[in-house]
């Protein structure tokens, strides 16, 4: 196992990348937005849901570095907490859907046959809804909350996984080392595990840090209309929303939460453009 | 919605083709039908004390419960939801007691206007900028349009509302909706903002997908013919490239009709238009499920339905394909 991985990494993309700038750059902003999303609850200068009614809607004054909103609550560490709850709905769907894709790709792509068909058919009628529209309808049915938005994106961008990594094992079958591994009667269990997990690596991360950016774009949009992460706890999405109110006294209460997802799915575009690119130096950029 | 099963009925004609389209489509709705059907009905709970509150009274729960038909087997509610949904009747809403289509016919037509127009901003700033990176692949130009793509993606249409908002509020209506029988002016300038808050992230992909259409395109040996004989890069470019490179780039715009779509019912919210958004969202608030269900229904619908047409379209507007079905 350690030797295939070896192989596989050596071989991989990240040589080629490690050394060009703007990925670089792009890696240690996503490290930023990681080190706050763990460590906000250390780092908040005051209590994000302290209320100080005398000074609310004030600018950006040293005690309070991004001024405060309309109830007088720090902006800095409400941002930084929301930071910290929309990148957390963020990666679990990434990483659900990124498991639940690689159990359907695998599956659908190895077995093939009636197996395939039947997957195949589901995922088809998984894509024919938009993800936001799928929300609204699971939302409707769990509950507003962060939990039923990590579930309802879960479920949304599975289908999207499940297609890629089919196409990537059917793809990889094709390839002389697992037909030959196959000819020698090797369980294809092992195959799996062995031979075509590993080479799915790219392609997984790829997707996985794809669906992390437009987890990103699906929880603002759901926590915005009041669906998705509930006040007072802060996410990015209801921020703008709560801002929105006071959009013309005091416009950085949208722009600060707005600007500071929009860096965060542009940097794990970014990132997910850089591995694609480096694992597949073919494709026209 | 696949991409093989439509390259591989490129070859086969156009009957045949519809059929097999027509076929993977009408599987795609039923099993829509059944996925939105069965939301409501798997969760834990009864939906009708969801949508009633915690303070309802049994009596009136029960009252509910059975004028939704939730006391009958799941099958014969889904075929009676089905038949009904065939006909038209997706129910009354529980919050609003109106039906069901009538409320999303009323609202409908204002955020399919709102994608519509998204989609024309957004063909109107990728094309002209995508043939101009494709030229001059490398320059300064292309290198600043692909970070400014992935801005557009990144940036969330409702925030680009916000921004938009702020920037335009003394010049341009910011709110509300007005009918084009206010005036021509009137309607459209109430739909500029949204339109382009929607359409600005709708226009990154949209350049991504027929830039890299283009490039290819002139990799091919035809064009290098055409070069040869003296034909211009303008004439290339605007004739013969683009041409083959809007293929893959209308089938881009159908994949994401479903997300205009959706995306119109985020920035409606934002500029207070009564369009389908808000009628959803407080369905979803309210666990309006008839209202919810219908809303979702209708949108798939719409959404598979732009895809079948954008599938057979393709067959109409490449000429390869066109004469082969011909001759």
């Amino acid at each position: 196992m350690a030797d295939v991985v070896r192989v596989s990494v050596r071989r991989g993309p990240l040589p080629r990348i490690r050394t060009d700038p703007a990925f670089a750059i792009a890696l240690f902003l996503f490290a930023c937005y990681v080190v706050v999303a763990v460590a906000a609850p250390v780092l908040v200068p005051h209590d994000p849901n302290a209320q100080q009614l005398r000074d609310i809607l004030r600018g950006p004054s040293g005690s309070h570095l991004l001024g405060t909103d309309e109830y007088g609550r720090d902006m800095l560490s409400r941002l930084l907490l929301g930071v910290r709850s929309s990148m957390v709905v963020g990666a679990v769907v990434a990483l659900i859907s990124s498991a639940g894709g690689l159990l359907l790709g695998l599956v659908s792509g190895y077995m093939r046959g009636v197996v395939d068909f039947v997957i195949s058919r589901i995922v088809d009628v998984g894509l024919a809804f938009p993800t936001l529209v799928l929300s609204l309808a699971l939302i409707s049915a769990l509950g507003v909350g962060s939990t039923s938005t990590m579930i309802a994106l879960s479920l949304g961008f599975i289908p999207f996984s499940a297609r890629v990594l089919r196409s990537a094992v059917l793809g990889l079958r094709q390839e002389g080392f697992i037909e030959s591994a196959h000819v020698t009667g090797v369980h294809p269990a092992r195959i799996v595990v062995r031979h075509v997990l590993p080479n799915l690596l790219g392609t997984l991360a790829v997707q996985t840090t794809m669906v992390f950016a437009y987890a990103l774009l699906g929880e603002a949009g759901l926590s915005f209309i009041g669906l998705g992460v509930q006040p007072p706890t802060p996410s990015l999405g209801n921020m703008i929303a709560s801002g929105q109110v006071h959009a013309l006294e005091a416009p950085g209460l949208t722009v600060a939460p707005g600007l500071a997802a929009a860096v965060i799915i542009m940097t794990l575009l970014f990132i997910g453009d850089a591995l694609r690119d480096a694992a597949d130096p073919l494709t026209v950029r | 919605m696949t991409f093989r099963p439509l390259v591989r009925a490129l070859g086969q004609g156009l009957a045949w083709r519809v059929t097999a389209k027509g076929a993977q489509t009408a599987i795609v709705l039923l099993g829509a039908t059944v996925a939105v059907f069965l939301m409501v009905h798997v969760v834990p709970g009864d939906p009708a004390r969801a949508a009633l509150g915690a303070q309802a009274s049994p009596q009136a729960v029960q009252e509910l419960h059975q004028q939704l038909g939730l006391d009958r087997p799941l099958m014969v509610q889904y075929w009676s939801w089905l038949v009904a949904a065939l006909h038209g009747d997706l129910g009354n809403s529980i919050m609003l007691t109106d039906p069901v289509t009538a409320l999303l016919a009323q609202r409908i037509g204002v955020t399919a206007e709102i994608a519509v127009f998204a989609l024309l901003v957004s063909l109107v700033l990728a094309i002209p900028a995508s043939l101009v990176s494709a030229r001059w692949r490398g320059a300064i130009a292309d290198r600043s349009a692909r970070v400014i793509v992935l801005a557009g993606i990144a940036i969330p249409s409702f925030w680009l509302a916000l921004l938009l908002i702020l920037a335009f509020h003394s010049v341009l209506p910011v709110f509300g909706y007005a009918p084009l029988s206010d005036g021509i002016w009137e309607h459209f300038s109430h739909l500029i903002l949204p339109s382009v808050a929607l359409g600005a992230g709708h226009a990154a992909l949209v350049f991504e997908i027929n830039r890299i259409g283009l490039i290819e395109a002139i990799q091919q040996e035809y064009v290098r013919t055409a070069r040869a004989h003296g034909i211009s890069e303008r004439r290339i470019f605007l004739r013969y490239a683009l041409r083959n490179a809007f293929l893959p780039t209308i089938t881009v715009i159908g994949v994401q009709a479903g997300y205009l779509l959706g995306g119109a019912m985020l920035v409606e919210t934002v500029f207070a238009i009564p369009g389908m958004g808000r009628l959803l969202i407080n369905a979803v608030t309210a666990r309006d499920y008839p209202l919810v269900q219908g809303g979702v229904l209708v949108t798939v619908v719409i959404f598979v339905a732009v895809n079948l047409l954008v599938d057979v379209s393709y067959a109409l507007i490449d000429p390869r394909i066109r004469r082969r079905i011909r001759g």
